[in-house]
């Protein structure tokens, strides 16, 4: 052998050995480190500023909330211990945790709470604030206790407070930081079972188990700490290579899997197959304010002519439920009556019902015209593993009863921004959800032009979804939901399409005792590698 | 040649400018809004009213650009909109990846393009040269993408020689590692292209006078060929390398993605996907400082290669 082809192989083998497979479980009887193969980075770790599902994921691990959110969509204490809310629904008084400690030693307190909050209400440019809008002052009369007065009731409050963006800051780390607050390793500091030991972005977070944890939420067996030693978030933005990852051994966790590939996965039964639902709906909204769809008829007929369980078959591959109602079941405030007056696929009264209003169609097969003006929508949408797949199905469908739709493709921030400027007749969504104020948040006359995006402005509906957000009685509540929900469905607003199942992968090796729904591993206190 | 330095670095100002005023109208034309970015997609309307307003997108665009140039002179890039750090962080942090990525990327593509290169045209017309072709043929035909993700399913998932995604320090045997499947996939693309170049640079050289005399002198084959032949066909060759390089350093996008290389092309493309103005104008302006760098590097390099070039 010449010497260049010795050296080639030497270096092909010292190569090949210095990539042997980093051991995952370490020295016998240490903590195990556990790589989490994510879809997308942490945009920043102040969690103020940030509502990016990314950032979720790190700010549960490093921070702790007042109260935390169960897989029933009940609320559990957390930060804080209990909690009592006034007759009028205007004071909430929360009392804290004895002996919690932030990752840097100082104690926390009720102060920390309140600079949080105030911080929180009155940060220039923070995309979550108005979760608290109504909060008016925060009180922290002793160390232990904090109270929340609001100008108005607000049944949702404690959402808000569960939520990633409403974790609780360390004072002094935030004006030691200023600006970079959140912006690296060194400059956060938290109460959570895990502290940022390194992060390189678009790479790595690596983040170490709090050994002091001791106040985890009653939603997990092991209240601290943590079972795992080391969590590494590791970014791996294509499908192939991260799913690869976890086949591999790289990775023992990945929260997205192309629908595709569920099917082989389970067949080979080298990994866990997770499937879990959320509250979630994917549906195609109309733009009310663009002709024809004023017309009821019109999004009536759409509503028939829309085959739902073929875009569960042909785009989801099996993975959910078709959608005739506007909530999913789960959700508290579902209303079960939606069921009964909901639009299933029917074609022919589609057809019925399009005659009838006047569109008449010049031949079979062409599209309808009434009044000299062909029935012809835009459609906008964003690319997407399912959308890709429903837009042609929704297309060749709504031809069938004589409907042009003219689809138009654009990318992500794009997208958003033409539904916001009104370019849209149609347009394909998802919505994800923890309560039925989603309800609110999609049909409010205040939320036009987005994210009420259908053009709705109707005094009842607004009247129903103010009682729904602060009347004090639950049962008032339900019945404004339920209300709002028949309105949405004899209006036909939208077509709600899919209640999509997830599906995550993990190794044998991980025991992942329950998905925390939208929230997926939340504070992995229960995770563990065998 | 200070002199003629001092001029061409002088040009980049114009450049600079230039770029500055282009970058910032394409992105403030283009359809889509960092604020809506950064509130989410259902965001309340006052959201969106509130960090609009905050980011100073409610005001002029003179006024927004002349914002941007008032604090550019000063040297501050700004901050990040999405991650609300500097973006000078933000290009210190990923330009050494990049750098490693395009820098092994192109060595690569020397390694093995030159050599073909020169054998294929010495041996012109052989089963060599044919297979040379047919390879340079195959390399073009074959996006980097697919180029990219052969690899990594066959020696990443497959075989295990080398780690699936990620980026470490070249100091360390282990970052050679995870370099080198991403820097062959940027090298293919390179490569076919700088083949065909020094096969047929090395054609024309070969068949000139001097190649004659040299052998007539009795000259070594191998020096006729490198010292004579090599070195005269230098020129084009050192031209489309240093393109090619700035090329790669303005990001290899997809190759950063592939393997999940915390690089300047995936900066800059999440960037762009977020509207994140200031990050995109300052990874935009300083890729084109670097190129205008690296065209003046190859400028000198010619004046090594061919001793007749003199500047100044």
């Amino acid at each position: 052998m010449r010497p260049m082809g010795r050296c080639l192989v030497s270096a092909c083998v010292a190569l090949a050995l210095s990539a042997m497979p980093a051991l995952v479980l370490g020295a016998p009887g240490a903590a195990p480190t556990f790589t989490y193969a994510r879809t997308g980075e942490t945009e920043t770790l102040d969690p103020e500023r940030t509502t990016a599902v990314a950032s979720a994921e790190a700010d549960f691990l490093i921070y702790d909330t007042l109260v935390s959110l169960d897989t029933d969509y009940t609320y559990k204490p957390s930060l804080a211990e209990k909690w009592v809310i006034s007759p009028d629904g205007k004071t909430y008084t929360f009392t804290l945790r004895r002996g919690v400690r932030w990752a840097s030693g100082k104690p926390f307190t009720a102060a920390d709470v309140k600079y949080t909050l105030d911080r929180w209400r009155t940060l220039k440019g923070s995309p979550s604030a108005f979760a608290i809008s109504p909060v008016e002052t925060v009180d922290a009369p002793d160390p232990q206790t904090v109270v929340l007065h609001l100008k108005t009731p607000l049944s949702v409050l404690l959402d808000g407070l569960a939520g990633p963006f409403s974790s609780i800051l360390n004072p002094d780390a935030v004006n030691k930081a200023g600006d970079d607050y959140g912006t690296a390793a060194g400059k956060v500091d938290g109460t959570g079972p895990f502290i940022v030991r390194e992060w390189v972005r678009n790479d790595r977070m690596i983040l170490d188990r709090n050994p002091n944890y001791r106040w985890g939420p009653p939603v997990f067996a092991n209240r601290g700490p943590a079972h795992l030693g080391r969590v590494v978030l590791k970014v791996i933005t294509q499908d192939a290579p991260r799913l690869a990852a976890v086949e591999i051994g790289d990775a023992q966790y990945t929260p997205s899997v192309p629908p595709q590939e569920v099917d082989r996965l389970t067949k080979e039964g080298k990994l866990q197959i997770i499937r879990y639902q959320d509250l979630n709906t994917e549906f195609i909204g109309f733009k009310l304010g663009h002709k024809p769809l004023d017309d009821l008829k019109v999004r009536q007929a759409i509503n028939y002519g829309v085959n739902k369980r073929e875009i569960v078959a042909g785009a989801y591959y099996g993975l959910g439920e078709p959608a005739d109602e506007v909530l999913t079941r789960q959700v508290p405030g579902y209303w079960s009556g939606v069921e009964k007056i909901a639009y299933g696929y029917d074609p022919s009264r589609a057809k019925r019902i399009l005659d009838e209003d006047g569109w008449k169609q010049p031949n079979p097969g062409a599209i309808r015209v009434k009044d000299g003006k062909p029935l012809s929508l835009l459609f906008l949408w964003t690319p997407g593993p399912e959308a890709n797949s429903i837009v042609p199905l929704v297309q060749s469908e709504l031809r069938g009863i004589g409907v042009d739709v003219r689809p138009r493709q654009l990318e992500l921030t794009a997208f958003f921004a033409a539904l916001r400027a009104g370019e849209h007749d149609i347009f394909l969504i998802g919505v994800q959800y923890t309560t039925a104020d989603v309800l609110y948040f999609y049909f409010k006359s205040t939320q036009r032009p987005a994210p009420n995006r259908f053009d709705w402005a109707d005094p009842e509906t607004d009247r129903f979804l103010d009682i729904s957000r602060t009347s004090t009685s639950a049962a008032e509540r339900t019945a404004a939901y339920q209300k709002v929900q028949e309105i949405v469905v004899q209006n036909a607003l939208w077509v709600p399409l899919v209640h999509a199942k997830r599906v995550v992968v993990a190794s044998k090796q991980l025991v992942v005792p329950k998905i925390y729904n939208a929230n997926q591993l939340y504070k992995m206190l229960d995770l563990d590698l065998k | 040649m200070a002199a003629y330095l001092t001029g061409r670095l002088l040009q980049t100002v114009p450049v600079l400018i230039g770029v500055s005023v282009l970058v910032f109208l394409i992105l403030h034309l283009t359809p889509g809004n960092p604020a809506l970015f950064v509130a989410g997609s259902d965001a309340p309307p006052e959201v969106v009213r509130d960090i609009e307003r905050s980011l100073g997108l409610d005001q002029p665009l003179y006024v927004q650009y002349a914002r941007y140039v008032s604090r550019l002179v000063r040297g501050d890039l700004g901050r990040s909109i999405q991650a609300h750090d500097p973006v000078l962080d933000h290009l210190v942090a990923t330009f050494p990846v990049t750098l490693a990525l395009a820098s092994v990327g192109v060595l690569w593509t020397v390694l093995v393009s030159v050599p073909m290169g020169i054998v294929a045209a010495y041996r012109r017309n052989s089963a060599l040269d044919l297979a040379t072709i047919f390879a340079v043929l195959a390399g073009n035909a074959m996006p980097v993408f697919a180029i990219g993700l052969m690899l990594l399913y066959m020696f990443a998932i497959h075989l295990r020689w080398f780690p699936l995604t990620g980026y470490r320090s070249l100091a360390t045997l282990d970052g050679w590692r995870h370099i080198a499947l991403p820097a062959i996939t940027v090298g293919s693309g390179v490569t076919p292209l700088l083949t065909r170049l020094t096969r047929s640079s090395m054609l024309e050289v070969l068949n000139q006078d001097y190649v004659r005399s040299a052998r007539a002198k009795g000259v070594r084959e191998a020096a006729v060929v490198i010292r004579h032949g090599f070195r005269n066909a230098l020129l084009p060759v050192i031209t489309v390398i240093g393109l090619q390089f700035g090329l790669l350093l303005s990001g290899a996008v997809i190759t950063e993605s592939i393997f999940s290389l915390p690089g300047m092309g995936r900066l800059v493309v999440q960037a762009i996907q977020a509207r994140d103005f200031p990050v995109v104008q300052g990874a935009v302006l300083f890729f084109s400082l670097t190129f205008v760098l690296i065209s003046i590097l190859v400028d000198l390099g010619y004046a090594v290669a061919d001793p007749r070039i003199r500047y100044g």
